[in-house]
Formats: structure tokens, C-alpha cells, sequence
């Protein structure tokens, strides 16, 4: 019973961590690209698109990190023995 | 489909030869997750090797274009460095990233990528200047996260099939049927290794097969441009290797740190409770649990298919459609 509650559990997890990665690539789409994407002077604004998309993408994997540690130590490792 | 033949029946053939070379060499390793701590050979990734290149160089002399050979040299830098590995030691923590950001090079210098990779949301980018360098990038970081899960009998085959699975129905539906080749070559190879790496493993893979394996997958998902794709599936993977670097605070060996993620307790793998110790998958699925080894591979093996289910839904609803 151990093992399948533990595998419920990361599939709970990993079903958050894809609809983060999916509500960042919607952040960046309404936001960033949707001001930068057209504009003229393209050289400077394309490097800031690119920094900031990036930025947004560590601040995602640290969130995603910051989670799972939370579940291991809040959730798996704290439950009650069986 | 003579290629995905071959390369199995080429696999399954030579792994009794590299098991014995890897017994007679020497070149093995102890299972240190059974309680007689059998030795076994660690040659397995010569006979994966052997089996799928033999598929790629037959698919070249098909008619395949020159896509198959670059990325039958791509896989074999990578497993170059996990050779040294397997014969030597192991190669310094920060020297190994870098080196294996070569097996990008074929890939680069043939051009052989789309730097307009669709993400969702957002659509088909231009990414003309930034592409070579996540080509360049992804291949360290996938090679290691492939490396990373190769930790139980069976483990890294098991997780890693279900990305070429995945990359398989994608290709099919997009009617890439030279890709879909491709990817089933490694397949193929990979399933004829699954016998003899099963639980109570004969042979392992060793570091060259899970590195070759790591370059496959990302030589697969930059040709084939299934990027997105790639990292859902692989987050299993992806989150296995982060969360190594970050709990141990930096690209670090694991064996010099005492607080190990798993304890042995009467032949069961149970999770480690000291805060310091890394955070693995597998350590999240042992939390709390006696498991057996056989029941945490398929474990594992459940979440890669999982991933790669979602990796094949989201490229259906918001990659496709924009390419």
C-alpha cells in the first residue's frame, strides 16, 4: 500500500509541475511576447525577450524545487506509519 | 523497418559477448541493493551501443540521409565519456558537463536542428541566435538526468522507453516516418537490453549505456522537434538530476556525501528521513515504505509512461497544429 500511495502522490506532483510549466508558457505568451513580438527595434528587445523568458524559466524550476521538497518532507516522509 | 530489426537482434546477440568482455576485463560493479551484493558487468551499454548504431549506419546506407550518421556519432561521444568512466573512475563532477557538451557538436555543425522550436502558448519562435546554445546546453543536462536514474536493475531501460514510445506516435502522426525510424532503431535496442538488465540484473548498462541513451533521446527530440514534448516526458528524469544538484548545493559527486537517499532494511529499499541526505524519485516512492527493488523499478516505470503520456497530449493540443 506504501508504494502505491507514494506513486499516487509523485503522479499528483508531476500533473502540478506540467500545469505550471503550461500557466508559465501562457504567463510569457500574454505577456512578454505579446509586447516584444512586434516590435522594431528588434536587436536589444529580442536579447531582453529572451533574458526575461529565461528568468521566468529559473524562477519555475525553483518553484518546482521548493514543491517537491515540501512533499517529501511534508506529505511523504511525515505520514503516519502503516 | 529492417533497421529496427537489426538493431535488436544485433543488441540481443552481442549482450552475452559484453557480459563476458565486462567479466574477463573486469569491468563491473557491485548491486549493492541486494543483500548478497552480487558483481556484475557494466558492459551493457557496449552491446546497446553496438546494436543501435549497426541500426542507424544501416538506415545511412538505406537511403536515410545524413541525419542517422550524425547522430550515431552524436550518441558515440557521449558514450565515449561514459566509457572512461566504466574502464577508469569517475571523471570529475565539473569536468563531465563539459564534456558533454560535445556530442551537441555533430548536431551543430551539420545544422541538423529547426531553431524554431513551438512552444505553447506562444507558437513557432525564432530563436535563430539562442537555438545553438540550447542544443549546445541540452545534451549535459539530459545525458546526466539519464545517468542520474540508472539506479535500480532495469531502471534506466524501463524510463527511458517510454520517451521513444512517445517520440514514436508523435512521428507517426506528423507522417515523419524517417524520424519514426530513427527513434525505433533505439527502441529496439533498448528492448533487447530490458532481459538482461531486468531484475536480478546480468549485466548493466553502465555509464556509457545511460549517457549514449541520454544523447538518443536528445538528438531525437532536437531532429525530430519535439522539444516540449522531450522535457514533459522527461521530467522524471529532469527532476531526479535537479534535485541532486540542488540538495547536494552545486554539481557535486554523491559518493563523497554520507547522508545516502535510501537505507536497506531485510533486502527492502526504505527512504532515508535525514533532512540532508539528496532528494531522489526514488527516495520519494521508498518515503515511509519497505519496498522491494523489482516493485520500485516498475514504479518508476509507471511515472516515465505517465510523463510521456502527457508529453504526447501536450504536443497534440499546442505543438502540432502550429508547426
Amino acid at each position: 500500500m506504501g508504494l502505491k500511495r507514494n506513486l499516487g502522490s509523485v503522479l499528483c506532483l508531476l500533473i502540478i509541475v506540467w500545469i505550471t510549466f503550461l500557466a508559465v508558457s501562457y504567463l510569457i505568451a500574454i505577456t512578454i511576447f505579446y509586447t516584444l513580438e512586434y516590435s522594431q527595434t528588434a536587436i536589444f528587445l529580442s536579447v531582453l525577450r529572451v533574458i526575461i523568458g529565461l528568468a521566468i524559466a529559473s524562477g519555475w524550476v525553483v518553484v518546482w524545487y521548493k514543491l517537491t521538497k515540501f512533499w517529501l518532507y511534508r506529505i511523504l516522509l511525515r505520514r503516519e506509519e502503516t | 523497418m529492417l533497421e529496427v530489426l537489426t538493431a535488436f537482434i544485433v543488441t540481443f546477440i552481442t549482450m552475452p559477448l559484453a557480459l563476458k568482455l565486462g567479466s574477463s576485463l573486469g569491468i563491473s560493479g557491485i548491486d549493492i541493493h541486494k543483500p548478497w551484493k552480487p558483481i556484475v558487468p557494466k558492459t551493457g551499454g557496449l552491446a546497446i551501443l553496438i546494436g543501435a548504431v549497426t541500426g542507424l549506419l544501416l538506415n545511412l546506407g538505406l537511403g536515410g540521409g545524413i541525419l542517422p550518421g550524425v547522430i550515431a556519432v552524436s550518441c558515440l561521444i557521449a558514450a565515449a565519456v561514459g566509457f572512461v568512466e566504466d574502464f577508469r573512475e569517475e571523471i570529475n563532477p565539473r569536468l563531465k558537463p563539459l564534456l558533454l557538451l560535445l556530442p551537441s557538436l555533430p548536431i551543430i555543425l551539420s545544422g541538423a536542428f529547426t531553431p524554431r522550436p513551438v512552444i505553447p502558448f506562444l507558437g513557432k519562435t525564432r530563436l535563430y541566435r539562442v537555438y545553438p546554445a540550447m542544443v549546445f546546453l541540452s545534451y549535459p543536462i539530459v545525458c546526466n538526468a539519464v545517468n542520474s536514474i540508472d539506479v535500480l536493475n532495469g531502471s534506466m531501460a524501463l524510463t527511458s522507453l517510454p520517451f521513444f514510445a512517445m517520440s514514436m506516435a508523435i512521428f507517426y502522426i506528423r507522417g515523419d516516418y524517417q524520424a519514426l525510424i530513427l527513434s525505433a532503431v533505439f527502441l529496439a535496442s533498448l528492448l533487447a537490453f530490458v532481459p538482461y538488465n531486468k531484475y536480478p540484473a546480468r549485466v548493466f548498462p553502465g555509464n556509457s549505456g545511460s549517457l549514449f541513451t541520454g544523447a538518443a533521446i536528445t538528438s531525437i527530440a532536437i531532429v525530430g522537434r519535439i522539444e516540449i514534448a522531450a522535457i514533459i516526458a522527461l521530467l522524471p528524469q529532469i527532476m531526479n538530476e535537479m534535485h541532486i544538484i540542488f540538495s547536494l548545493g552545486g554539481i557535486k559527486s554523491a559518493k563523497k556525501f554520507k547522508a545516502r537517499p535510501l537505507k536497506m532494511e531485510n533486502g527492502f529499499l526504505t527512504a532515508s528521513e535525514e533532512v540532508d541526505a539528496p532528494i531522489t524519485l526514488l527516495r520519494m516512492l521508498c518515503a515511509k515504505a519497505k519496498i522491494d527493488e523489482r516493485s520500485a523499478v516498475y514504479a518508476m516505470a509507471v511515472i516515465s509512461v505517465f510523463t510521456a503520456f502527457l508529453g504526447l497530449i501536450t504536443d497534440l493540443l499546442f505543438i502540432e497544429g502550429a508547426l
